[in-house]
């Protein structure tokens, strides 16, 4: 049981994600486009550890400066054990070879923990809110666009378009704070924080899904907007097709530009949101993200980064995969 | 369009996993729920350091002595009985026969000394490994200069065990009782090595025992059937919640998730001094820690290397006004480095200069510093600080306080981090710092500024401060001689101006009124063997 995330962060959903790529693949007969950008992966990684590693180092600092300065031989016995004492070069290496075992050695901030129990424990918790978030951008932003669109320039369209205005100006913690007035301490319909039922990740993907699914509201809004310009709808119009076929035929085009933006948006939520985990107490990534580098837990911000490149990397590639399924005439590249 | 409907289908199935991976729902609430603050570091109690590291510990583990909350001195542990040889430099302790850990082992004199031990070794990582300096043998053996036979730490029997000091200490026992000190058990790490602290591992010797962690969300502990005692009242389930932020836990307390919140943020503090939870005996706790907020300045930096000049700034700041307008959560005002009420520090404080002379005679000062370096004004300088929101307003009334006086400088923000390398190399101009006391007793402060010190950082030596310290070591036993001593160590300190002191830390705590047994104290420390739930 405890190595269920694990299983299903590095098997299931790669697999899914390969599974749709080759459905999409054939169908669009560009296979060979395809594995030539998964080839590019392995060499983004590398080039991002290495970058990665060269920054963090480079920063002042190190993970043993306390307020209380540790006595020298406990620091010296602390770098030598996590193997601070080696030279960079033997250093970057040994951390390329544990990268290419998926080990990325003890967490030196967490010390009960290495890196790939930090990140395999804190990914669920990021994944569960990430997801609802994007459920939520969905569910909210395309109806959202879809009414105001069909409703060009009456009291519907002005009132959406108030509403994507106020979202995206709106910080996510005062969001979130007007969110949890009323929920959490007047109706006490949710909990205030941390992730110990399962309504407590309701009002965190919320907050994180709402600014998402205004930007998607505007995209769907503005798509169907244009796409109901074109002289096809007028021929449809003519043929006598009924006003939702028309609006759904115009849908599908707009939904184009909503698929692009969704390879970015899923990889920065499902990556976790500092703001939100911190706000709700929920143990996931985007602290973890932060905090490393905060703490100068080297090998944890490191294994971090590259989780966080592979994931958009897949993220963005099956956006791109998904762009022809919407809209034959895109091509993989 | 089958692949769209396909990934919605999988990603719903991946979403239910997730959703049933993450444990939600899995555990009943604890029946006391305390929000502690952030995750700790370890479980192994040698590399803690923090407060919050340090109150999990008391739950998990029990010292030779325990501290008494209200104050008073150090109270049995494991050991039932102590006792000091005339010259005070051999304690002996006698330890309870029915100890046992967690698994039911018998704990033993043999172990406990393996435990101080291993506290000494440098792959250990304790990041208080000097704690026991004051041991035979206990700082050459740190540094690897004396083999573990020449650690005045001996077990005389089964139940016995022998601390033979180098020099008398002013609260040996209060240091016994320090969380980095407390045992761990032989047994399980000569058999799991580093993983001793895994869950399934995990092995103590406290009222309580770990039942599950989950990173840095919470640590539920139940009690432990081998104690001593049991719980009062039989605390049947106690969770630590670990959250960084205050103001989550202020949440968490409001909607009735947390029992105890060790923190409240203080930006709600005028809200909550206003309600009628801050009402004498009512939910907010307050009092003052031993901890105190102050500024460090380099006196090798060109600005700061005349004493008037550091003077003249510390005479500039009005305490009162930066604690009752700026900070209003129960700080008190500093003129002093050492706390009001630390053990041979109570002598130390003078009463505050009067508020209306301060800018004119800082102002005076500081012209008559710069004469002296031919100056006519003090060139700008960077005042360090953290991203914490306390520091920038801080700093930032502090800016506009020197500005009366003529002085400029400019409020640098840095990570923790980097602040404490500049600081540690001397590249730096005046810095914020803050220094939390280990034990109760103002050399714990005043030690920081020996020659010395690595907590020192300000460049400023004295070896006129450094024997007045000694001296004062010389004099345990006899508090009057010894307060007046260290009184005159900080009044030299004061008058040299390598530091200013701003504020002593206060503690916000806010209790449920059904919690019963917490007894605030400046150490912040809590007893979880005391605490039950009366609703």
């Amino acid at each position: 049981m405890q190595h269920l995330p694990a299983v299903l962060l590095f098997v299931v959903l790669p697999c899914v994600l390969l599974w749709l790529a080759r459905n999409a693949a054939r169908r669009t007969q560009r296979r060979a486009a395809l594995l030539r950008r998964a080839a590019w992966l392995p060499l983004t990684v590398l080039c991002v550890h290495g970058l990665s590693f060269l920054l963090i180092h480079a920063v002042p600092g190190g993970p043993f400066d306390d307020e209380r300065p540790l006595p020298a031989e406990t620091r010296a016995g602390l770098e030598a054990r996590f193997g601070l004492d080696r030279p960079m070069l033997v250093q970057w290496a040994a951390g390329v070879s544990g990268m290419a075992r998926g080990d990325f050695g003890p967490s030196l901030a967490h010390r009960d923990y290495s890196v790939s129990e930090v990140v395999i424990t804190a990914l669920p918790p990021s994944l569960l809110l990430g997801a609802l978030a994007l459920a939520w951008t969905l569910l909210l932003g395309i109806p959202a666009g879809v009414w105001a669109a069909c409703r060009r320039g009456k009291a519907a369209d002005h009132a959406v378009n108030a509403a994507i205005a106020l979202l995206l100006a709106l910080p996510t913690f005062v969001l979130a704070g007007l969110l949890m007035i009323p929920l959490v301490f007047q109706w006490r319909l949710l909990p205030a924080a941390g992730l110990h039922e399962p309504a407590a990740v309701l009002l965190p993907s919320l907050c994180l899904g709402l600014p998402l699914a205004a930007q998607v509201a505007r995209l769907v809004r503005s798509g169907m907007l244009e796409a109901l310009r074109g002289e096809w709808v007028r021929t449809l119009r003519a043929a006598g097709l009924p006003e939702r076929r028309v609006a759904a035929g115009a849908l599908r085009l707009a939904m184009v530009s909503v698929v692009a933006f969704l390879g970015q948006a899923a990889a920065a939520v499902l990556t976790g949101s500092l703001v939100i985990e911190q706000l709700f107490a929920i143990p996931g990534l985007g602290a973890h993200f932060v905090e490393s580098a905060l703490n100068r837990d080297f090998t944890l911000a490191l294994g971090v980064v590259i989780l966080y490149t592979a994931l958009a990397y897949v993220l963005n590639w099956t956006a791109d995969l998904l762009l022809p399924v919407v809209d034959p005439r895109a091509e993989v590249s | 369009m089958p692949a769209l409907r396909t990934l919605l289908l999988s990603s719903l199935a991946l979403g239910a996993i997730v959703f049933w991976c993450c444990g939600l729902g899995g555990e009943e609430r604890a029946e006391l729920v305390i929000g502690n603050g952030p995750d700790p570091m370890s479980l192994d109690p040698a590399q803690c350091q923090s407060v919050a590291d340090g109150r999990l510990m008391a739950a998990l583990f029990s010292g030779l002595v325990t501290l008494d909350p209200t104050g008073g001195p150090p109270q049995q542990g494991m050991a039932r009985q102590w006792t000091v040889s005339e010259h005070g430099k051999r304690w002996s302790f006698n330890l309870r026969p029915e100890l046992r850990w967690s698994d039911g082992t018998a704990l033993i004199a043999p172990d406990l000394v393996w435990s101080y031990l291993r506290f000494l070794q440098p792959s250990t990582g304790a990041r208080m490994a000097d704690l026991l300096d004051c041991v035979v043998g206990a700082a050459d053996h740190r540094r690897g200069l004396a083999p573990a036979s020449a650690v005045g730490i001996t077990a005389s029997s089964a139940h016995e065990i022998v601390f033979q000091l180098r020099e008398i200490h002013p609260c040996f026992l209060t240091l016994l009782a320090q969380f980095p000190l407390f045992p761990v058990p032989r047994h399980v790490i000569e058999r799991h090595g580093s993983a001793w602290t895994r869950t399934e591992n995990f092995v103590s010797n406290g009222s309580m025992r770990l039942v599950s962690r989950r990173l840095r969300d919470s640590i539920r502990l139940e009690p432990n059937p081998h104690w001593l005692s049991k719980t009062p009242n039989g605390l049947q389930s106690l969770e630590f919640r670990c959250v960084d932020n205050p103001a989550t836990l202020l949440n968490l307390y409001v909607a009735g998730e947390v029992d105890i919140a060790m923190d409240v943020p203080m930006a709600a503090m005028p809200t909550l001094l206003a309600s009628p939870h801050a009402a004498p005996g009512s939910e907010l706790r307050r009092h003052t820690r031993l901890g105190t907020y102050f500024l460090r300045l380099n006196v090798r930096h060109p600005s700061f290397e005349n004493a008037a000049v550091r003077s003249a700034l510390a005479l500039a700041v009005d305490r009162v006004a930066l604690t009752t307008r700026l900070l209003r959560g129960g700080e008190a005002p500093a003129w002093n480095f050492t706390p009001p009420g630390i053990h041979c520090g109570t002598l130390l404080h003078q009463a505050p200069p009067p508020q209306h002379a301060t800018l004119a005679a800082a102002q005076k000062l500081l012209q008559t510093g710069l004469a002296s370096q031919g100056l006519r004004e003090l060139p700008p300088f960077e005042l360090l600080h953290t991203t914490d929101p306390l520091d920038a307003a801080v700093s930032e009334w502090l800016q506009q306080r020197w500005q009366e006086i003529g002085v400029t400088c400019r409020a640098v923000a840095l990570d923790a981090r980097t602040l404490r390398t500049r600081m540690a190399a001397g590249d730096y101009a005046a810095a914020r710092s803050t220094w939390m006391a280990d034990y109760d007793d103002a050399s714990n402060f005043l030690e920081c500024f020996e020659s010395t010190s690595a907590a020192n950082r300000t460049g400023w030596i004295s070896p006129a401060y450094d024997a007045l310290l000694r001296e004062a070591r010389t004099l345990v036993g006899d508090d009057a001689a010894r307060s007046a001593k260290l009184r005159e160590a900080e009044t030299l300190l004061l008058s040299a101006g390598p530091i200013v002191p701003l504020f002593h830390h206060a503690s916000r705590t806010l209790v449920k009124p059904w919690v019963r047994g917490f007894t605030p104290n400046p150490l912040e420390w809590v007893n979880p063997a005391a605490l039950w739930v009366q609703r």
